[in-house]
């Protein structure tokens, strides 16, 4: 609990942290300025301009449903991604105006995707710098547990990042609805919208979450800083990038082998991988995506908290 | 200094260490032998002179000792238990600086400090103490990035102090201090000693340990060459070394031959030749004489650590050369009993080469 408390200490203190603070802070308040000056409370004609175009859109694609439907055995199957239009209303037909019903899940997939890479990113300097600083030799000699020095390390990084990152999204998203509310539209903020944003936040939260994890993780593997971030850039490009080739040159696809399959059932509750006339080859459900996510995280920290029990640190 | 243990009688040494081996493995070079069966005793309120030529193991045998690195074998006691299964309920008895002192860089004195206090939940106004008492309390909110050596290596010495320890491990200290901070380190030590404190101290500046150090352990490529209290050791080599004043500067490669013969480790030149490893200097004068080689003067050398230490280590000059790192004297491996038999071990060996 010592340690715990140190080491929170010690990622507060860290000058590259404040200053990435200081960094969002700043975007935060450009960008919701550049909102508010964008947008504009619709008139009523707007509005009911909006409502014409949103119903003619949805009559639109309900009757190419029923077309498809007719001529498909298995409707639910090959004509699943036009119910999609059945969702679609006026806010959608506002250019020009902030509707926070619409806008909120948008911002929140952004700023929680960001606050990803940062958690890498800071997890990964908050680990190397004590490796190549000799900071990490220092504190072995006051706490020579190694277990508990990886676990207080994780911790603090995980436990900052999440402050943060809800801080900073709650402020955003509490700014933009008084945005919305002032010089654009609420809309409707239903019990099923609460219930899919809660749902949105909690899964790119994992996301944060592990990302910092795995910063952390590839830190004490690498005892440098970059690594992280090097192994996530070699990632992209030998296998998602590199693999995706080679599944054109050998003719089958890879996407069960690649992390972004997962990622993205995960965020999106399920992933449905498809022919390019739409039908569906194959569903990733969204909890087998999750999975996936833990358990290469869980393996990458158990490599790292092994090579730190046994390894001499230098 | 508050003991809180209560120890058994009889008091087991504070360090033991016995066959400690290390081997530094590499992929792509041959690895590095860094401890080949260390042997090493620090008794309870003793300052321990850890003396070896670069890369004989020094820093190697504390960082195993305070659990850094793993050694392949060998014993090691810490307050009469096995390390580094007890470190944990040790470390906060064990104040120490490992090699020469990191610590990252944007971090003030003070910040750096305090987050280690906290590890063990030891309060800040004994961050304030060994600020003071290192002599850095007017700069201690200054980043150590931009701090020189010697402010480094006096906040190595303060975290080390900050847990006011039992037992304090130094890796070269002083090194890179000013005169003033060498003398305040020794008056420092001295006085933590006084207190009850033991330390072990590894250094090169050999006329501090000699001033600072009642016992020392000489280690070379790994292995104890020599142990004991300093004043012994250094006595033990003052009366093994001679020099010799010739009459007839002539003479001098004869008399060299001569001594060179009888097993006798020689150095000088010309008229003034050093000899070591004689039993008495009646010997010495007899071996010359016998040959008709006469002398204007004999002095016995009073050795100094450096001479003593430059000879056990066979790091001496040779020819005017120094050897090479890693091609200091291979002491013995297994060895029976200490101090006179490896003086007369290391002396016949300095002969043959
Ligand atoms: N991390 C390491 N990896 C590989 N070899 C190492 C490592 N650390 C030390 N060595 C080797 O082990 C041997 C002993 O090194 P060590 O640092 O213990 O010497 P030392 O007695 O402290 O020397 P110095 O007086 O120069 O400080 C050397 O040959 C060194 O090259
Ligand atoms: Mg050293």
């Amino acid at each position: 609990m010592k340690l715990f408390v140190v080491e929170l200490r010690r990622f507060a203190s860290r000058r590259s942290n404040q200053v990435l603070v200081l960094v969002a802070i700043g975007f935060m308040l450009l960008s919701l300025s550049g909102l508010t000056m964008s947008s504009h409370s619709p008139t009523a004609e707007e509005v009911s301009t909006a409502e014409t175009q949103a119903r003619e859109s949805r009559e639109e694609l309900a009757g190419e449903y029923d077309e498809c439907a007719v001529q498909s055995s298995d409707p639910a199957r090959d004509c699943g991604h036009l119910t999609s239009g059945y969702e679609i209303d006026a806010s959608q037909f506002l250019p020009g105006v902030v509707v926070f019903s619409e806008d909120a899940a948008d911002q929140l997939s952004f700023l929680f995707v960001v606050f990803a890479f940062c958690g890498l990113l800071t997890a990964g300097s908050f680990i190397g710098a004590e490796w190549t600083s000799g900071g990490m030799t220092n504190l072995l000699l006051w706490q020579p547990r190694r277990g508990k020095v990886f676990a207080a390390k994780t911790g603090a990084a995980v436990s900052m990042v999440s402050v943060v990152t809800w801080g900073y999204t709650l402020v955003h998203l509490g700014a933009l609805w008084a945005i919305s509310a002032t010089r654009g539209l609420v809309g409707d903020l239903t019990p099923t919208w609460w219930a899919a944003t809660f749902d949105l936040a909690g899964r790119l939260f994992l996301v944060v979450v592990l990302a910092t994890v795995l910063g952390v993780a590839f830190a004490m593997i690498g005892r440098r800083t970059v690594t992280g971030i090097a192994v996530v850039i070699a990632y992209l490009i030998l296998v998602e990038y590199g693999g995706q080739l080679m599944s054109l040159v050998i003719g089958a696809s890879i996407d069960d082998l690649i992390l972004s399959t997962y990622l993205v059932a995960w965020i999106n509750d399920g992933l449905d991988t498809m022919r390019p006339d739409y039908t569906v080859v194959e569903t990733t459900p969204g909890w087998l995506g999750g999975l996936v996510l833990i358990v290469v995280t869980a393996v990458v920290t158990a490599v790292a908290a092994v090579r730190f029990q046994r390894q001499d640190a230098n | 200094m508050s003991v809180t243990h209560v120890d058994t009688t009889p008091p087991s040494p504070v360090i033991e260490i016995t066959g400690l081996r290390k081997r530094y493995r590499s992929i792509r070079r041959p690895g590095t032998t860094a401890l080949d069966g260390l042997d090493m005793v620090v008794h309870r309120g003793q300052i321990h002179g850890f003396l070896g030529p670069n890369g004989s193991g020094k820093t190697t045998t504390l960082r195993i000792l305070l659990g850094l690195a793993a050694a392949d074998h060998g014993r090691m006691r810490v307050f009469g238990r096995p390390v580094p299964q007890c470190l944990p309920e040790l470390s906060d008895r064990i104040g120490a600086v490992v090699e020469s002192p990191r610590f990252f860089g944007s971090f003030t004195a003070r910040l750096t400090l305090s987050l280690l206090a906290g590890t063990i939940g030891l309060p800040d106004v004994r961050v304030e103490e060994v600020l003071t008492a290192v002599g850095l309390r007017d700069r201690a909110d200054e980043p150590v990035k931009g701090y020189s050596l010697g402010m480094r290596q006096r906040l190595a010495v303060a975290s080390a102090l900050l847990k006011d320890p039992d037992l304090l491990i130094l890796d070269e200290p002083t090194n890179g201090m000013d005169p003033a901070g060498i003398r305040e380190m020794r008056e420092m030590m001295r006085g933590l000693a006084a207190d009850g404190m033991t330390l072990l101290v590894s250094s090169h500046l050999l006329s501090e340990v000699e001033q600072l150090c009642d016992t020392m352990t000489i280690v070379s490529r790994g292995r104890r060459v020599t142990h004991g209290r300093v004043a012994d050791i250094v006595a033990a080599h003052t009366s093994d070394s001679v020099t010799v004043t010739l009459a007839d500067a002539a003479e001098g490669a004869r008399a060299a031959e001569v001594l060179r013969r009888a097993g006798l480790a020689i150095s000088g030149r010309a008229e003034r030749v050093e000899v070591s490893g004689a039993e008495s200097p009646a010997a010495v004068t007899r071996l010359l004489s016998d040959k008709g080689i006469h002398l204007s003067g004999l002095t016995r050398q009073a050795a100094d650590l450096e001479t003593v230490f430059l000879r056990l280590t066979g790091t001496a000059p040779v020819d005017g050369r120094y050897p090479q790192i890693d091609h200091s004297l291979l002491p013995p491996a297994a060895r029976s009993t200490p101090d006179e038999r490896e003086l007369t071990v290391t002396v016949s060996e300095g002969a043959e080469s």
